[in-house]
């Protein structure tokens, strides 16, 4: 018998002590002990087993009576609490009188908070409609861009009523000038700046704004009536923007560069040193901005989306309007507005070119110039804002979109802008503006395609005759005349006066320039405003 | 202190008492109605007369004390798990149904209390210290009134044997030794605690008396010479 079988006998050992084994088994295990030592010191070792097992059950193990005390002191007290209704009355009574702290904070906060949120809810939504009932009055949905709903108004930030474009207008964002006024008083407002735009040319603007803020037209009115040439644009100074991180950092600026616009796209590129980008602007309304540096972009409308510092922002702010969600302008900066202002103006208008640039006009001030030139039958206006204490920089990743066409001259594509500068930190802070188009003429462009006006060509080409002065004012205006009904002869002489500064940014405006420029008068304008071009024009030749 | 002498319930008391029993359906609702039944004690603790758990100390601390002394021999170590396995039973009280006797009941968690004691660290260290401690076997052996003092030593040693092998058989198997071997109860008795059928408690206990051998033997190698 093999000692596996032994191994199997193993199992019966309990039954054969026992007793209960039968026959044949118990015959088998008999035999096995009787023939194999292993298996009859196995089975005698079971025994001696049984053996222990059997001293200690027989051992008295008496448990001390301590035992039950030490038990009992370590019950817990409150395990199972004896309800009645006494003892419920005395532990309410209990907590009324002195109610835990923990209990009396988590209360007081939620109360809180419930207060804050329906009081901010609201409030919110209050002013959420009010701004999106207006927004539908003044702008109807296109399908090109779907209408803002007001539960998506709603949903938007808290904030979102100051994220609504700044849509007064850049003439009233400019400084009134009268003749008689003291020019040199232009340059001592911190905050002023004197401008001179093709007042018709933002009427509508003006016009929009008055009809989506009522109040402040009495309120304009009532600046109008105050003389002088102060308040405008601090009336006008929206609290979130004054506020918005305008981080700006010295730009590098090429020189030489001219100005390139496609046929239906515009792009512009930033010809710094080290970076390169570009914005780019379809007649759908579509903008791609893209970051030449990283060779990424940014599509709005096709979902595709860059990376990069800026674009990371510029996408969510994408996002948030593809959601109808306004952003808070608390948290974009200046890409962001033009990522931001650009979809609520294209449905249904034509972009705008706009160039500004800056020419020094004294140590420590400089003169910020900018041109607007809107495409087809709209003429370009010249806005010139001096401001003493601008210091104008642009980040080079910030000024995404534009080419440098010339020496501190900067070209952007925007609806509508206003560049003024930072009340404290001395940088520049580009606005914008909702820009509603005239109607066209009949020889508009119907292809809505970006084109450069002839009279901005002319500029250009009075530019390069500058060596005599004389004929290409006169041609200019002349020019003028013929490409539009609007101001435009004030207009381009104004556009000539900036010229003439941007081309001359370290040398002072000459006496022959001086009279050049106030011998232009040119016909059918209106002669207070060719008087505040003139006295803008003094003043600048007396700081020179 | 005997369970007569603690105070007995109120009136209100019983009330609630029988109002409870009643409704428990099962074959010892009979005699969990008996005011003095271990049921009928669980319930008034359970309604809030937390000293009435001590009539169920009482009654059941020296089998729950002895039962845990026979596995782990050592009387303080017993006393400290008995008293965690009646702290056990009272912090679980309500889910004692009366579907079994109480002692059947703290059996089991006394059973499953000292089965984690065994595979804790607390027991694998006390048995390295008792691996370096021989004159605890002296001070036993000389504290026995035995005439061959050779025989009690061996008797000592295989004991000693027993209880180390005990504390690293299974603990299904530890339970059946513990309960039909150590603890004397029967067949059903052990199969009613461990809720298994009465045949696999005797294969079990085979099984376990196997390796308890073996496991001797590997312990006192000099034995099987």
């Amino acid at each position: 018998m093999t000692s596996h079988s032994h191994r199997d006998m193993e199992e019966w050992f309990l039954d054969y002590i026992e007793g209960t084994l039968d026959e044949a088994r118990r015959d088998a295990i008999e035999h096995a002990v009787a023939t194999d030592p292993l298996f009859a010191r196995s089975l005698e070792e079971y025994r001696e087993l049984l053996t222990c097992e059997a001293e200690l059950a027989g051992r008295e193990f008496p448990s001390d009576s301590a035992l039950t005390d030490r038990i009992m002191a370590e019950l817990p007290i409150n395990e199972y609490p004896r309800w009645s209704l006494g003892e419920l009355l005395r532990r309410g009574w209990d907590f009324l009188r002195e109610p835990p702290r923990r209990v009396v904070g988590a209360a007081a906060t939620v109360v809180i908070v419930m207060l804050v949120l329906k009081l901010g809810t609201s409030t919110y939504r209050d002013a959420a409609n009010v701004i999106v009932d207006r927004a539908h009055e003044q702008h109807p949905a296109s399908p090109a861009q779907p209408a803002l709903s007001k539960d998506r108004a709603i949903r938007a930030e808290p904030s979102a009523a100051q994220a609504i474009p700044y849509e007064r207008g850049i003439a009233d964002q400019m400084v009134e000038v009268a003749p008689q006024e003291d020019a040199a008083t232009l340059f001592q407002e911190d905050e002023q700046v004197s401008p001179l735009a093709n007042q018709e040319a933002t009427a509508p603007i003006r016009e929009e704004s008055l009809a989506l803020y009522p109040e402040r037209e009495a309120e304009r009115n009532q600046g109008n009536m105050a003389a002088g040439s102060e308040g405008s644009v601090e009336r006008n100074r929206v609290p979130s923007l004054e506020s918005a991180p305008a981080t700006l950092e010295k730009q590098t600026v090429a020189k030489g560069a001219s100005p390139k616009l496609g046929d239906g796209e515009t792009a512009v590129r930033s010809a710094s040193d080290d970076q390169e980008s570009r914005l780019e602007l379809s007649p759908s309304g579509s903008l791609a901005m893209r970051n030449a540096v990283t060779g990424e972009a940014l599509q709005r409308g096709d979902g595709s989306q860059g990376e990069g510092e800026s674009g990371a922002q510029v996408r969510a702010i994408a996002e948030s309007l593809r959601r109808g969600v306004l952003p808070a302008p608390e948290s974009i900066d200046f890409e962001g507005f033009i990522s931001y202002f650009l979809p609520l103006t294209t449905h249904d208008s034509e972009p705008i070119l706009f160039e500004f640039g800056t020419s020094p006009i004294r140590r420590g001030a400089k003169l910020l110039l900018l041109r607007i030139t809107s495409p087809g039958d709209r003429a370009p206006a010249l806005g010139i804002m001096a401001q003493p204490t601008l210091e104008i920089e642009f980040r080079s990743d910030l000024v995404t979109g534009a080419r440098l066409i010339g020496e501190r001259r900067e070209r952007l594509i925007f609806r509508e802008a206003l560049v003024r500068p930072h009340s404290n930190s001395g940088r520049a802070v580009l606005r914008l503006f909702q820009y509603v188009p005239r109607e066209r003429s009949p020889s508009a462009s119907p292809s809505g395609k970006i084109d450069v006006s002839p009279a901005v060509l002319r500029i250009r080409d009075a530019r390069t005759m500058r060596s005599d002065e004389a004929q290409p004012i006169a041609l200019l205006l002349e020019q003028s005349k013929k490409t539009t009904d609007l101001d435009l002869p004030l207009v381009a002489k104004a556009a000539y006066f900036a010229e003439a500064l941007l081309n001359r940014p370290s040398a002072p405006l000459s006496s022959e320039m001086l009279s050049s420029l106030l011998s232009i008068q040119p016909p059918d304008v209106d002669r207070r405003k060719n008087q505040e071009l003139d006295a803008l024009i003094r003043a600048v030749a007396v700081l020179e | 202190m005997k369970a007569d002498d603690l105070p007995l319930w109120g009136t209100l008391s019983n009330q609630l008492l029988e109002t409870s029993v009643v409704k428990v359906e099962n074959p010892s609702v009979e005699v969990a109605a008996h005011p003095h039944s271990d049921y009928a004690i669980a319930a008034k603790v359970i309604a809030g007369e937390r000293e009435r758990f001590q009539l169920l100390v009482v009654r059941y601390r020296d089998m729950i004390f002895a039962m845990i002394m026979r596995q782990v021999r050592d009387r303080s170590l017993a006393e400290e798990l008995a008293q965690e396995t009646f702290i056990k039973a009272y912090k679980a009280l309500a889910q004692f149904q009366g579907g079994s006797s109480f002692g059947t009941w703290i059996t089991r968690i006394a059973l499953n209390h000292t089965n984690s004691y065994f595979v804790s660290r607390r027991y694998k260290e006390q048995v390295r210290v008792e691996a370096f401690e021989p004159e605890r076997h002296e001070q036993a052996i000389a504290a026995m009134s035995s005439n061959d003092v050779e025989e009690c030593r061996q008797k000592e040693d295989r004991l000693t044997a027993f209880s180390q092998a005990l504390g690293g058989l299974k603990g299904i198997y530890r339970d059946v030794i513990t309960l039909c071997a150590l603890e004397g109860r029967s067949y059903e008795e052990a199969a009613s605690i461990l809720e298994i059928p009465v045949g696999t408690v005797r294969s079990r206990l085979n099984k376990a008396r196997l390796e308890l051998r073996d496991a001797i033997a590997e312990l006192m190698p000099q034995e099987r010479v």
